[in-house]
């Protein structure tokens, strides 16, 4: 197990370090100039002015120089000042990661919940029509695009009833909206892996057995199929955190929420690299940890593994 | 992005929308329950919340040229002058008088008893000093700063109260651009903080606001100055703020925006997309639009591009233009242009007559230069057609006049691309001269703007390489204070762009912003930038 987990970390170490270098290589090979994106058309301001500040950021010195610098600065947890603020990246992200906890911690709440509830009742009606309606639910879910689903949630629940705040405020109410639209795609993902186990695990012998010694159909679904059928939707579950920091882009937009999402969207649009390759490198640190702590639980759940490992 | 979100409405098939939302539906109802303490923050009374259509990224007006952080800084610090927005006389602000010599060389201030910044610190002449000083020293951290002070030989108190600023060449503009929030006074205790400090918000200016809670992604609260009573002349308030807490909320989205000002969860929406202006109308939210000072958007040819070399290939497209088609295309508040500056910017003439729509013109000086229609109606000169490229961020509002232009020229065998790219790619494409024309605006209330855009020796998206009559006509403006001599200077100027096919005007920009119908007496300074010294709220 130890080995194990050794291996796993320096897998994990070596997809940031990858992660790190691509997002350099990218902001590289991308045309763009984020001196020129700050300072805009408007203003009329010449070349040798826009010179010496791209000087003043460093924007002039080598590649190589930079990535080198910035990696070794890295490695001690620095990852420099934001081009746009002039503020700590670090301090920045610090400042941001609770509010897209928060919302993905709510939507995470929504999502698996109502994704195991769609799959075990699709499970387990014996309704043909029902059971295609829900199974085809998580595709329709998926295929909304998120932020019309938070302008049409918005449409609906704040400027038409007056129940939700627009802008993200502290406390519960500014997180609902925000939530329900990221936890409905992601419902929908656990739904479809569990669903999709579900229908080949009530297939199997045992349930048959179960069912012929006198378990209902919801005892056989829960019981007896459920606990073989919910280990990819734990695994889902690493990845899907990874997918709410992404969907936290648009809804965090969408809402006005002061969150990671928000920050990798303004890094991206204005080219501040400091600030987008220590986004990069937390968000893939988290994803990749969780990747690994669920493959370390599994044992734990299948008592299977648990011989096998011993 | 309201397009996308029609064009989705569209696909999705009419049961689609009402599976996908029952789950939904539920949840709300039930976390609607759940939380039915939930209020909209109905701001009444002293209360103002304004929606930015940007984050806040730096807060020091020293230091951000950027238009957003400037709309709050202008609430915390004052300036040495104000501009009348109608007009563009310079009015007294913090300096109650000043004298420039003959060579607009020599600047002197008077200032204004009994302002102290919000740190207790008093204004004096020597603050002023320290202050232009410190956006000298900021050099290239302040992009606008030191163009307004370029050639600032140094600055001295004369006595406590009087402040000479000194130039090394005639600098008319600075007169202007002591009423612009970059050159804002802060306190000598700002002054001494670092660049990073003060972006972030450590500043302390003399202004009607002071800062509160700073959230740079999310929002900017603001309180009325106590004992605030030097406001600019253009005031009708001189004192206190009426609206005692100033919200200034980061709401990126357009359609956020718009609904929650529509709903009365904002009080104000500082940037209203042309699309969302027509739901404006005589009841509910009214919208508050100004002409934008400065050079008009202007179609701006490169010049060292081989076709565009040629004076009269650029004064053929300006003739092939039909102006008067662009009304219905443009948004609130704007209008074609009239000359190559706009009507409210000193020293603008009427110069319609020279840019009217002359199709025989355009036909005559392109069959002097020796372009003839191929087969494809478009012009060519042996195997060059006349086809250009026009760059712009697809973020601009003016894709469909772009279109209808692309139109006018194909008439007279010039073919436009109007090619929308996104802002990273505008810019470094614009930063290396990968086009063929750009539109550009820049906004400022003096004729000195000129000289940001067509000289040799300026921002040069024409791409100049020999400074000729257009520099020295610009470099002139500079030199002359006296309106009727300004004129004069201004008249040469424009007559050696516009004779050149220097730059071809398209249209007057105008800022345009919503306020809920609760609110009264917001206006717009001369920079377009809202001005709530006057605002009120009805409860």
């Amino acid at each position: 197990m130890g080995r194990f987990v050794a291996r796993r970390l320096a897998q994990a170490a070596a997809v940031v370090l990858a992660v790190y270098t691509l997002t350099f290589a990218v902001f590289y090979l991308l045309p763009a100039d984020p001196v020129r994106i700050m300072i805009g058309p408007e203003n009329g301001v010449d070349e040798a002015r826009v010179s010496a500040l791209r000087a003043e950021y460093g924007l002039d010195r080598p590649a190589a120089e930079r990535y080198i610098g910035g990696l070794l600065h890295a490695l001690h947890g620095d990852f420099g000042t934001s081009f746009q603020t002039g503020r700590e990246v670090g301090a920045t992200i610090a400042e941001a990661a609770p509010r897209t906890l928060a919302l993905a911690g709510g939507a995470l709440l929504l999502a698996l919940p109502l994704g195991f509830l769609i799959a075990w009742w699709a499970a387990h009606t014996r309704r043909m029509w029902l059971r295609r309606s829900l199974g085809a639910l998580p595709g329709l879910s998926l295929s909304v695009p998120t932020f019309w689903l938070g302008l049409v949630l918005l449409q609906a629940f704040s400027f038409g009833l007056p129940l939700f705040p627009a802008r993200a405020e502290d406390g519960l109410a500014g997180l609902v909206l925000p939530a329900v639209t990221l936890a409905v795609p992601s419902s929908a993902f656990v739904a479809q892996v569990l669903l999709e186990r579900l229908t080949v695990e009530m297939r199997q012998p045992y349930v048959d057995t179960a069912r012929a010694k006198g378990a209902s159909r919801a005892r056989a679904v829960t019981a007896h199929a459920l606990r073989n059928a919910a280990m990819p939707a734990l695994t889902m579950t690493a990845l899907l955190v990874g997918w709410l920091v992404s969907g936290s882009v648009v809804v965090e937009t969408v809402f006005a929420r002061n969150g990671l999402g928000r920050l990798i969207e303004s890094a991206v649009t204005t080219r501040d690299l400091p600030m987008l390759q220590a986004l990069v490198v937390v968000t893939t640190a988290v994803v990749t940890l969780l990747t690994l702590a669920v493959d370390v639980a599994h044992p734990l759940v299948d008592p299977r593994l648990r011989e096998r490992a011993a | 992005m309201k397009i996308g979100i029609r064009g989705f409405g569209r696909r999705v098939p009419t049961l689609g929308p009402v599976l996908r939302l029952t789950p939904v539906l539920a949840c709300c109802a039930l976390l609607a329950a759940a939380c039915a303490t939930a209020d909209a923050r109905q701001t009444a009374g002293g209360a103002l919340t304004a929606g930015l259509a940007q984050p806040v990224s730096c807060l020091d007006p020293h230091q951000t040229p950027q238009t957003q952080n400037l709309n709050v800084s202008r609430q915390l610090v004052d300036s040495l002058t104000d501009q009348d927005p109608r007009t563009g006389e310079i009015v007294p602000w913090l300096a109650t008088s000043w004298k420039v010599d003959k060579q607009a060389k020599r600047f002197t201030f008077t200032l204004r008893d009994g302002v102290t910044f919000n740190d207790g610190a008093p204004l004096d002449a020597a603050t002023v000093v320290a202050n232009l000083d410190d956006i000298v020293k900021l050099g290239a951290r302040s992009p606008l700063g030191s163009g307004y002070l370029a050639g600032y030989a140094g600055a001295s108190a004369l006595d406590a109260k009087t402040v000479e600023v000194r130039f090394d060449a005639p600098s008319a503009q600075f007169l202007q651009a002591t009423s612009m929030v970059t050159l804002g006074m802060l306190s000598p205790g700002t002054l001494r903080k670092t660049p990073e400090q003060r972006c972030a918000g450590g500043i302390a200016g003399s202004g009607p606001y002071v800062l509160g809670r700073v959230a740079l992604n999310e929002e900017v609260r603001l309180s009325a100055r106590t004992g605030y009573a030097w406001a600019s002349a253009l005031a009708a308030n001189r004192g206190v703020p009426r609206v005692r807490e100033l919200t200034f909320a980061i709401v990126t989205d357009p359609s956020a925006r718009h609904g929650s000002l529509l709903s009365g969860q904002l009080d104000a929406d500082l940037q209203v997309l042309q699309q969302d202006q027509r739901s404006f109308g005589d009841r509910g939210p009214r919208l508050l639009s100004a002409t934008r000072p400065g050079i008009v958007y202007t179609l701006l040819p490169n010049e060292s591009r081989p076709a565009l070399r040629d004076p009269s290939v650029r004064r053929a497209i300006g003739a092939a233009l039909d102006r008067s088609k662009f009304t219905p295309l443009l948004a609130a508040g704007e209008r074609p242009a009239t000359d190559v500056l706009a009507t409210t910017t000193p020293g603008y003439k009427d110069r319609s007559a020279g840019l009217a729509y002359a199709p025989g013109e355009a036909a005559r000086l392109l069959d002097a230069a020796g372009w003839r229609r191929g087969p494809d109606g478009v012009r060519a000169k042996g195997s060059q057609r006349l086809s250009f490229d026009l760059v712009y961020s697809a973020s601009e509002p003016y894709g469909s006049l772009y279109q209808l232009m692309a139109q006018q020229l194909a008439e007279a065998g010039i073919e436009l691309r109007p090619t929308p790219l996104d802002d990273a790619t505008n810019s470094a494409r614009q930063g290396s001269g990968d086009y063929d024309f750009v539109s550009w605006a820049v906004t400022r209330g003096d004729p000195t703007v000129l000289a940001s855009v067509y000289p040799v020796k300026s921002a040069n998206p024409l791409r100049r390489t020999r400074p000729d009559e257009v520099d020295s006509t610009i470099a002139r403006i500079a030199t002359v204070l006296d309106p009727a001599e300004r004129a004069r200077a201004v008249d040469a100027a424009a007559e050696a762009i516009l004779s050149g096919g220097h730059g071809i005007p398209l249209f007057e920009q105008a800022s345009s912003i919503g306020l809920a119908e609760r609110v009264t007496g917001v206006r717009l300074d001369a920079s377009g930038r809202p001005i709530f010294q006057d605002a009120e709220v009805r409860a």
